[in-house]
């Protein structure tokens, strides 16, 4: 069973991508499952991932954002020994960093797990703003990605691409880079592919930081 | 996932989310669904900015019945808001209500905005509510969720 942790601040297009992914996912006969994580009790996501036959699993925060942890490892077990994805996708909030859902997964692993990658959304048109309120939490959400994927491209201006895209290089200099706008279907199909291919081979890093898709 | 260490302080204040179930009685027919969302989600967001919301994170929302199925969200003013085709395979996607209007439908709004406790932030939900429904003459309920 391959995880993969999507994070992003608030509204960077993690459901948008997501959801993408996992049709395509689907089409190709892959069995998936999405674990959403939402800030507070209204499931909106929920909701729309439950679209096509897509297996969700929502857990709900609540007012006060406390340990989440222990319920992601708890739904990531009953995954696995009740539907028995190849792939499980996890939507992390917004106020999440990468860091304590692979604490979690790491120490208390679920049966079959052969691989995490890690990708962080980026929206170009907050990045900036975002970054100097929201420094830690910023920071933190690109520190430990695999991948960022910077998306929103047709409503930012060509500066605010290239001042998320220096940021991301300086913050998360490992990480693979990949430009996409969301609303135009083909500048997606490179990125899923290859976090497919990904999966399929096991790998869960990749091996160079590289330019992506426009 | 959003553990505590996930929310550290920063200079936009604290994240408070707030969310609510809204029960909208009977619209008329003709009554545009998707200007009433962007206007519903732009007024809120406006209002959380001049009341002293530190930064937007995300509004969003969901609007069902059993003929309609639209969500909408917002992550900045700038932008403003945008509606897409709703989660409910089933029902027809329409922005409008046609002919025959809808006898009622239901709306799930989350409101992430950093600076602003849920408090505040259910009075300008309310406020934007009564705005854009009042002169249209549709009832509304609403049940907040946190």
């Amino acid at each position: 069973m391959k995880l993969l942790l999507f994070t992003g601040f608030l509204g960077s297009g993690k459901t948008t991508l997501i959801l993408a992914l996992a049709r395509r996912a689907a089409a190709r006969g892959a069995r998936l499952a999405i674990i959403v994580n939402e800030v507070g009790e209204v499931g909106i996501d929920g909701q729309v991932f439950r679209l096509g036959e897509l297996e969700v699993v929502e857990i709900t925060a609540g007012c006060i954002c406390c340990q989440i942890g222990a319920d992601l490892v708890r739904a990531l077990r009953e995954l696995a020994e009740t539907f028995g994805p190849e792939l499980v996708i996890v939507e992390a909030s917004g106020i999440a960093t990468p860091g304590g859902v692979l604490d979690a997964v790491r120490r208390y692993p679920p049966p079959g797990l052969d691989g995490i990658e890690t990708v962080t959304v980026v929206d170009p048109t907050r990045f900036e703003v975002l970054h100097e309120v929201l420094t830690p939490l910023i920071e933190a959400q690109l520190a430990e990605a695999d991948r960022v994927i910077i998306t929103r491209l047709d409503e930012a201006t060509p500066a605010e691409v290239e001042a998320a895209r220096a940021a991301v290089a300086r913050l998360a200099p490992a990480a693979r880079l990949h430009l996409v706008e969301a609303s135009r279907e083909e500048t997606l199909e490179g990125v899923v592919a290859e976090l497919l291919a990904v999966l399929s081979s096991g790998r869960s890093t990749p091996a160079a930081p590289e330019e992506g898709w426009r | 996932m959003s553990d505590r260490r996930a929310v550290p302080p920063s200079a936009a204040g604290d994240l408070e989310p707030y969310g609510a179930r809204i029960f909208l009685g009977a619209l008329p027919p003709g009554f545009a669904l998707e200007p009433f969302l962007q206007a519903l989600l732009e007024q809120i967001a406006a209002r959380c900015v001049e009341e002293g919301a530190g930064v937007i994170g995300h509004l969003k929302c969901v609007l069902q019945s059993d003929r309609t199925s639209l969500r909408c969200n917002l992550t900045s003013l700038r932008s403003g808001a945008r509606c897409a085709p709703g989660p409910d395979p089933s029902a027809r996607v329409t922005s409008a209500t046609e002919d025959t209007g809808v006898p009622g439908a239901t709306l799930d709004l989350a409101v992430l905005v950093y600076g602003l406790p849920a408090e505040a932030i259910d009075e300008l939900v309310e406020e934007a509510l009564a705005s854009l429904l009042h002169p249209q003459g549709i009832p509304w309920g609403k049940q907040a969720a946190c």
